[in-house]
């Protein structure tokens, strides 16, 4: 029996359109598990990305509640919704959003320095050792504007992971990178999913999809189906792609 | 019509930067030509009433009557006169209101009602002049509103004079008030009173049959007008006067009409500068906030203008865009700003009234504000022009590729970010990395700390009892003084002052009219001339030498080390200009020689005032009550104080008052604008912070930390600018009532109160106006 660390309850997300109402979001129920890696897939437009901020408190749901650890965290106030962000959640966005005044060590630093649960000397030292997982400890003293993509991505996620985040958000972190370097990003993601981090992805792209353990279909707004895979293997890449094509092309895809 | 469109629609989409420089501009039209109108109305006006009241180009004071025609016949007989006309008066040296002793030099009284010399009355308000004033009856006069802030007199108190001999004083009760172009300003020692023709009479009367003539006697205003063919100078004509006629040796003093409208705007004339400054630290605040906006609003419509200029418009119809939009924001401040500059004018003039006794009419001179305007835009117009130029660097490719993107580059001055104090170490790094956008946000410091610096500045010199101002205004340095004829009461004074206060000097002082290189002037007489204030050369140590002010200097053309004849009572003496001296008495009209010097004059034994210097200088008043109570009208006090002193200091904390309210709209207005643009261009860095868990209070103290460190450089800036410029600014604006040399100073505290008021203004408003930053989503991080 899997522990459920997230919990979305007839979540709706509209938006104000043409002086009509769009529902990007309609009546959402899913339960994310601890130990997944969980990818939202869907068509374009299908509202995952917007699925993905309702769930990590960064855009409120129109109706309708998310818990995370059973606790309602949907309609928390300014204040302790930055801490939930800073202390249990990590984000990493289609592109990197660096700051891109702060090198890429000093924007991986800065999200440890901001919660003060550990000592400078702590947090430099946690962010070294995560540029060096990231394979970007060269590059840590440039600016982003300094670096290529892959490697501001890997930077953003070492930033995501700065904190041990109970869960991961990712928002198509492949989308703006090149072959190799999103080799690389799903292959990191995969990698820190089997030591235990919980992943929650939202992904348009197959060889993306098949690193999940689980895969939840959006469609209008609405989680339609799902599908569970086992850990990801690098030698059945090819098997599980063929598999997610078959259940994608039952969606309709 | 394709300008129309785009005009309206940039409009729109920087109506922030439109309303601020509106607001701006407002502020500035209403300031600039409230007191230009002041100014020129006040002269205007003050000439005008001169002339209506009868003053003409030289007006004498001689006292007595008796030789009157045969000056009159003497003066006449000259050329370049044109004619002279007589006008009685009364002399009043000890006169009391409400039973508190007068504290101006003399009162002299008209005749009212007489139809040569006509006085505008009051109505009760003072806020306008009465169409027919009401007759004085038997035992009424009206005073100039001046006795307002003397002696917080109001219609219905009393004035009693007091004549030598007699038991009783003469009693009056106060009607009203009347404008008094020759002295009805608070600030000069003389004042005036008008009483029937029947009570001058009577009170004549009783000044004939009087012991003495020592407090009340009967005087002549000579008021001699120079002919229209007359080609000389008004200091040539005054020289004729003395050298061909006996008037200056009858006359208490004479004044020209140039010197009597000084004396009454002496006040307006120092404000009137002292705010044209400020204005011109505005207008420049002005144009750095202009300045930014145009570079903020060229980054950010740079795509926009790229499109434009793809689809056909040149880089002068852009420019001619911008430059309508800007000016269109000036033009909306000034317009409304004109015409409430009429208002204000107004209600500075009547708040004023008690201080200057007139009414200035508020009406705006259009010519002057044309001008002033015209000036002013064109200088605006010219630097929008200028800073629009970069518009010529946009290319439709280099829009449509995204325009320029800010690309930080590792800097030197890059500092290391720590846990502690994380928000301030952001701060920095953000004002590292974006530092060009700040420089106005420290320019609009370092110019108002500059300003309020130097307001500092001229509020420790005055002192906080106007004590270093009077300095400036006596002719020697000195605490209290007393004068009696009688020498056996003279030295029981002197002992009670020694067994009351430890007394650091003591010397004799005395002031009287004289002739120095035939121009007329007061001269100073002291026996220890090292208390004059001297700026250059050396005191007049010895009995052939005399100190004069620059104005004395300039007038007869001499320096130091010159010989100058003076000339008293017919006896004539050569004398050596040891030094160039500093005393405002008269607006700098003024010399002065030794006690030892003099005695070549007047070898007789003369009546000195005996001035002290206490080593407690707070002991002053003690000393002034303790000599009140004990000597009371048999000697006359002098306390070195003056009657203008608090209409002067109440006037000052007006001004300062407006002067920090304006700087706190500037300060807002300039870190509305400023920082809006920072805040659009920072947006996705900030919903970068927030996704990683700032909250909004945390990246607005840092936005807020950010204004407030360039407000503390721009501060440095402003208090360095302050101790370069402010002596010689304010030392050019207080020329024109004889101060020639201004020198302040500012201890570490006072100046750090210019600077902690700015920075913590910018801290603040930056503040308040990073209340959008509460707006900002991490959403806005979506890419759907």
């Amino acid at each position: 029996m899997k522990t459920t660390v997230m919990k979305a309850k007839d979540v709706c997300k509209s938006f104000a359109n043409n002086g009509g109402q769009n529902h990007v979001l309609d009546m959402v129920n899913l339960e994310i598990y601890d130990g997944d890696f969980t990818v939202i897939m869907g068509s374009s437009g299908a509202g995952k990305s917007t699925l993905l901020y309702a769930l990590s408190g960064m855009d409120k749901p129109t109706s309708g509640s998310v818990c995370y650890k059973e606790r309602e965290i949907s309609h928390l106030k300014e204040q302790k919704m930055a801490q939930l962000r800073a202390k249990e959640f990590g984000f990493v966005f289609q592109q990197a959003h660096l700051v891109s005044n702060l090198t890429l060590f000093e924007n991986v630093a800065v999200t440890g320095y901001l919660t003060k649960t550990r000592t400078q000397k702590e947090v430099r030292s946690r962010a070294e050792e995560l540029l060096s997982q990231m394979h970007v400890e060269k590059a840590a003293d440039r600016l982003p504007s300094q670096v290529s993509g892959g490697e501001a991505q890997r930077a953003a996620i070492a930033r995501a992971m700065m904190n041990e985040p109970g869960m991961l958000f990712a928002d198509e972190p492949t989308g703006a990178l090149n072959k190799r370097n999103t080799q690389e990003v799903l292959d990191l993601l995969t990698k820190i999913n089997e030591d235990g981090q919980n992943i929650l992805m939202v992904t348009h792209d197959i060889k993306a999809a098949i690193r999940a353990t689980r895969l939840l279909y959006l469609e209008d707004g609405r989680v339609v189906d799902e599908m569970s895979l086992p850990v990801y293997e690098k030698e059945e890449a090819r098997r599980r792609e063929k598999q997610v094509e078959a259940w994608l092309s039952s969606m309709e895809w | 019509m394709k300008y129309l469109t785009l005009l309206k629609a940039n409009i729109k989409s920087q109506k922030g930067s439109f309303i601020g420089i509106s607001l701006l501009m407002f502020i500035i039209t209403v300031s600039l030509l409230a007191v230009l109108t002041i100014w020129k109305n006040a002269n205007d006006y003050e000439e005008e009433q001169l002339l209506r009241t009868g003053y003409g180009d030289i007006t004498s004071w001689i006292e007595g009557k008796d030789d009157i025609e045969k000056l009159c016949g003497q003066v006449e007989a000259l050329s370049d006169v044109w004619k002279v006309e007589v006008q009685d008066a009364i002399g009043i040296s000890k006169y009391y209101v409400n039973g508190q002793e007068g504290v101006t030099g003399i009162l002299q009284i008209f005749a009212f009602g007489q139809e040569r010399y006509t006085y505008h009355i009051f109505n009760k308000n003072l806020t306008g002049i009465e169409e027919s004033a009401e007759e004085l009856s038997d035992g009424e006069v009206y005073v100039s509103p001046a006795f307002c802030s003397l002696y917080d007199a109001q219609a219905g108190d009393e004035i009693s004079i007091q004549i030598a001999g007699e038991k009783d004083r003469a009693v009056y009760t106060i009607k009203g008030f009347f404008e008094d172009p020759s002295a009805g300003s608070a600030l000069m020692g003389i004042k005036s009173i008008l009483m029937n023709t029947a009570d001058m009479e009577k009170l004549s009367k009783r000044i004939e049959g009087a012991e003495s003539q020592e407090q009340a006697a009967e005087i002549c205003l000579l008021h001699i007008f120079q002919s229209e063919q007359s080609t000389l100078s008004m200091l040539d004509f005054q020289n004729l006067l003395g050298e061909k006629t006996e008037v200056n040796d009858y006359a208490s003093f004479a004044y020209s009409s140039q010197a009597i409208k000084g004396f009454m705007l002496i006040l307006q004339n120092i404000f009137v500068g002292f705010l044209l400054v400020f204005v011109v630290v505005l207008l420049m605040i002005t144009m750095v906030v202009i300045g930014h906006s145009i570079s903020s609003c060229i980054e950010q419509d740079y795509v926009n203008m790229g499109i434009l200029k793809a689809v056909g418009f040149t880089r002068a119809d852009l420019k001619r865009i911008q430059i309508l939009q800007y000016v269109l924001a000036v033009l909306v401040g000034m317009v409304p700003g004109s015409f409430l500059s009429g208002m204000v004018a107004r209600l500075i003039n009547r708040l004023m009234v008690t201080t200057t006794g007139l009414l200035i009419p508020e009406d705006g001179n259009l010519s002057i504000s044309m001008a002033a305007l015209s000036v002013i835009l064109c200088l605006l117009t010219a630097f929008i022009s200028l800073k629009t130029t970069g518009i010529g660097k946009i290319t439709p490719i280099r829009a449509i590729r995204g325009g320029a993107d800010d690309v930080y580059f590792s800097s030197r001055l890059t500092t290391r970010i720590y846990q502690r104090g994380l928000i301030l170490h952001l701060a920095f790094r953000q004002l590292l990395s974006g530092k060009k956008q700040y420089v106005s946000a420290c320019m609009v410091a370092a110019l108002l700390v500059f300003f309020i610096s130097l307001t500092v500045r001229i509020d420790v010199w005055m002192g906080p009892d106007g004590k270093g101002f009077m300095n400036e205004f006596s002719p020697a340095k000195y605490d209290i003084g007393f004068e009696c004829e009688d020498k056996e009461l003279e030295r029981e004074v002197d002992a009670l002052i020694a067994r009351n206060a430890q007394i650091a000097a003591q010397y004799e002082f005395k002031m009287e009219r004289a002739v120095i290189d035939n121009y007329e002037s007061s001269v100073n007489i002291a026996s220890a001339p090292e208390y004059f204030n001297v700026i250059k050369g050396r005191s007049c140590k010895y009995g052939n030498e005399v100190l004069v002010t620059d104005l004395v200097a300039d007038v007869i053309e001499a320096q130091i080390g010159d010989t100058v004849l003076v000339s008293y009572k017919g006896k004539e003496l050569e004398f050596i200009i040891s030094g160039i001296y500093q005393c405002v008495n008269d607006m700098g009209d003024n010399f002065a020689i030794s006690k030892e010097g003099w005695e070549r004059f007047e070898s007789e034994p003369i009546s000195f005032f005996q001035y002290y210097i206490l080593e407690d200088s707070s002991q002053t008043g003690e000393i002034a009550d303790l000599l009140n109570e004990n000597y009371k009208d048999r000697i006359d006090i002098d306390e070195n104080g003056w009657s203008g002193l608090g209409a002067i200091l109440s006037v000052m904390s007006a001004i300062e008052v407006f002067m920090y309210v304006i700087t706190a709209v500037f300060i807002l207005v300039a870190v509305y604008l400023t920082g809006s643009k920072v805040l659009y261009k920072e947006k996705r860095d900030l919903g970068i912070y927030k996704s990683l868990g700032f909250t909004a209070g945390q990246l607005r103290m840092s936005f807020a930390l950010r204004f407030c460190m360039m407000a503390v450089i721009g501060s440095v800036l402003g208090n360095v600018l302050s101790g370069l410029f402010t002596d010689s600014l304010v030392t050019a604006m207080l020329t024109m009532c004889g101060v020639s040399r201004f020198e302040s100073s500012l201890n570490p505290l006072q100046m750090l109160f210019s600077g902690v008021v700015v920075s913590g203004l910018f801290l603040i408003f930056a503040y308040l106006a990073a209340g959008k930053i509460k707006k900002v989503e991490p959403s806005i991080l979506i890419v759907e």
